[in-house]
């Protein structure tokens, strides 16, 4: 059984209409809205992909609130980042979107400066120096990332910069475990594991081709 | 018995004008009479009226038959100098001779008869009495023969001779019974030598009907019962023709469909194995072309294409040559998915262990084709074991089969003998591949990814790692237990090992490799 998304019709239909509601918000440069709807859909396809699994339909409610894990983000539909990521990169001129973090996520791992087998929590990855992820003001110590509302909603921002609410979206839990206060990543430090489940899924997709 | 015979000889040349005619009349009765025995008879003139004139167009005249020959002679010779239409009549007897020539070969058959005898005896007469009696019923009825006994008598033949001709004029088939029977049985005969020469000779047969209807002539059989005879025959004879025919050509064109089948085969057979010499020579050729490289070099590749060229051998063909040489000398790369491991071989080839690693990881996630997600405890049985056997073929080749999945395999039954415990086990398995260092109190012993070592050095089965079961790398390469044991069990599904327990591997001392790589050649 090959959970994807894009062979159910009602998801289907339904993502198109949320697709060019993307596509609005973002030629609309209304950038918090589209990341929060770019964050919506990714939810909504691991609930779906866990439905698939489960058996369940999605009309059902689902069990338990979804949330985008390491094994989540590892599942999510390549056509779905591939969409998402088409939209973002249009409407921002490549400056924006997944492919722009992952291409710089993988200058960072050329730079062999940072060695995550350290696991100092001081000494952040340097992605999230580059996408201007971290806090400014040191708040709290070095290596915090930057709470929700305090990013920047334009073109300004550095690359890559958006979309970040599927980052920052954490259950509380591990908002807390990161040392947050229930604030999503922000005041805490960066989650290596889901940082790289991402990017490592955003490469993978590229291999299939037909990737932008 | 002497006999005159009336003879007329009359010109009847339309190109003679009258004085020539008179002339010519004139010189024929002086050859004529100039003839022994010639002198004392009366030549009459035949006159007609030509251009108002009384002329001589011709002699008439009364000559004994002995005498028939000469004349006869002189007439021919003289049409031989001289050929003149004439009109030849003789009366001989009850017989009318006319001929109308200017040839004189028309005369020499006469003159052939006439020196027979045969033209004047009583003895022809009689016998072309008998003959045509004989021939008109096929025998003699009484009341022909006593017709013969009268003419006999008239001919003052002998009885004895009479007979003799009698016989003579019936044949050696005396009865019609037994002409007709003769008769059957030579047009069977006959028919039977056509059949025979028809098995012989593939040419359409000959009528034999003329030589049978001579045949029934000289037999004296009324012809129109020969012909009723051999109709019999013929018909009989072209059924089974017809037949034969059918059956034959049913036969000839299995025959001839074999025929040629087995020509065009020899003369296939001679192209396929020329096709196939060129096609070993360039193999050959690849195989010193690639012998150092997995792709010739450009010379080579030059060298390549001009055989290919010389030896008529298609690009297809050509690049399959390339192919299985290239897989001979560097390793198959057979997919039941479909997936290309040719990247693969290439960067096994160079060593480059960490690009190989990363492909390896590409190419099992494309060979199961479930959108790039990676591989579970419940998907990792969908990989097909002649991808799995490639990839392991390709790893253990260029690493001295220091990589690879039996390696790892081993390395697990290793483990398996020393650890009891389930859990224990599968820590000291990743332990031993070089994939966990041991655990310590704030540390669980799982490195990033790309700490691991991508070299030659790495512990037995280090490589490749299963990346491809793991959603994240970059803080900890670390596997589930389950998704490990469900890999271990469907690796040993798909390439058993030897039953014969390897001796236990410390894996603390990686084995010091024996020599360089190898290759077959």
């Amino acid at each position: 059984m090959l959970s994807n998304i894009f062979n159910n019709p009602t998801f289907n239909s339904h993502l198109d209409e949320s697709l060019s509601e993307l596509s609005l918000l973002l030629d609309e440069e209304d950038w918090k809205a589209a990341d929060r709807l770019t964050a919506d859909l990714l939810l909504d396809a691991v609930v779906q992909n866990y439905n698939d699994e489960t058996g369940l339909s999605s009309e059902q409610e689902p069990r338990h609130q979804p949330d985008l894990s390491t094994e989540a983000l590892a599942g999510l539909p390549c056509q779905l980042l591939h969409a998402l990521d088409d939209r973002w990169q249009r409407a921002s001129g490549g400056h924006f979107g997944f492919s722009a973090q992952l291409q710089v996520y993988a200058a960072t791992l050329e730079t062999i400066d940072f060695d995550p087998a350290l696991r100092n929590w001081s000494t952040p990855h340097p992605f999230f120096e580059e996408v201007g992820w971290l806090m400014l003001l040191p708040l709290r110590p070095v290596g915090f990332l930057r709470f929700y509302s305090w990013l920047d909603f334009d073109l300004e921002a550095p690359r890559g910069h958006l979309p970040a609410l599927w980052y920052w979206r954490v259950p509380r839990i591990a908002s807390l475990q990161m040392g947050g206060f229930l604030t999503g990543q922000g005041g805490g430090f960066g989650d290596l594991a889901r940082l790289d489940a991402m990017m490592l899924r955003l490469s993978r997709c590229h291999q299939l081709g037909g990737w932008g | 018995m002497a006999q005159n015979i009336a003879c007329l000889i009359k010109f009847v040349d339309p190109q003679l004008k009258p004085d020539e005619l008179d002339t010519e009349v004139h010189y024929l009765t002086e050859d004529l009479r100039d003839l022994d025995g010639m002198s004392q008879i009366r030549f009459d003139p035949i006159l007609e009226i030509r251009d108002a004139v009384e002329t001589r167009v011709g002699i008439r005249f009364i000559a004994h038959s002995d005498l028939l020959v000469s004349i006869l002679r002189r007439l021919r010779d003289r049409l031989y100098y001289k050929p003149l239409e004439t009109w030849f009549l003789f009366h001989i007897s009850d017989l009318n001779l006319q001929i109308r020539t200017d040839q004189a070969e028309d005369l020499v058959d006469l003159m052939a008869t006439a020196q027979s005898g045969l033209l004047f005896s009583p003895v022809r007469d009689y016998l072309a009495e008998a003959e045509t009696y004989s021939r008109t019923q096929g025998e003699l009825s009484p009341t022909e023969l006593d017709n013969l006994n009268l003419l006999r008598q008239r001919l003052s033949l002998s009885a004895e001779q009479a007979e003799l001709l009698n016989a003579r004029a019936v044949g050696p088939y005396k009865t019609h019974a037994e002409k007709h029977r003769y008769f059957d049985e030579t047009t069977a005969a006959e028919f039977s030598r056509l059949r025979h020469m028809d098995a012989d000779h593939p040419f359409a047969p000959k009528d034999p009907w003329p030589v049978l209807q001579e045949l029934a002539e000289n037999l004296a059989l009324p012809i129109s019962e020969a012909e009723a005879i051999y109709q019999k025959h013929w018909q009989r004879y072209n059924d089974e023709i017809k037949l034969k025919t059918d059956q034959q050509s049913a036969k000839t064109a299995v025959d001839d469909s074999f025929v040629a089948e087995t020509k065009a085969a020899d003369a296939h057979q001679n192209q396929v194995e020329q096709a196939r010499e060129h096609l070993e020579q360039y193999l050959s050729l690849c195989r010193q072309a690639m012998a150092n490289s997995l792709y010739p070099s450009e010379f080579d590749q030059g060298r390549l294409d001009q055989a290919r060229r010389l030896w008529d051998i298609s690009l297809d063909e050509a690049l399959t040559i390339e192919t299985a040489v290239r897989n001979e000398l560097y390793g198959g790369v057979e997919s039941a998915a479909g997936v290309d491991y040719n990247r693969l071989r290439d960067l096994l080839l160079q060593q480059a262990w960490q690009e190989a690693d990363m492909e390896t990881e590409a190419v099992i996630l494309k060979t199961l084709d479930r959108d790039m997600q990676p591989v579970t405890a419940t998907t990792v049985q969908r990989l097909p074991a002649v991808d799995l056997a490639t990839i392991d073929a390709l790893w253990s080749r260029y690493s001295n089969k220091r990589f690879g999945f039996r390696a790892q395999q081993q390395v697990h039954r290793s483990q398996q003998q020393i650890q009891q415990d389930d859990r224990q086990q599968w820590l000291a398995f990743q332990q031993a591949l070089g994939w966990r260092e041991p655990s310590s109190l704030f540390y669980q012993g799982y490195q990033p990814y790309h700490d691991l070592n991508f070299s030659l050095e790495a512990p037995l089965g280090h490589l490749p790692t299963w990346r491809w079961c793991c959603p994240s790398l970059s803080d900890r390469y670390r596997l589930s237990l389950d998704v490990m044991a469900a890999v271990i069990h469907h690796l040993s599904l798909c390439m058993p090992l030897d039953p014969v327990p390897t001796p236990a591997v410390d894996p603390t001392a990686p084995t010091v490799l024996t020599g360089g790589q190898t290759r077959a050649v």
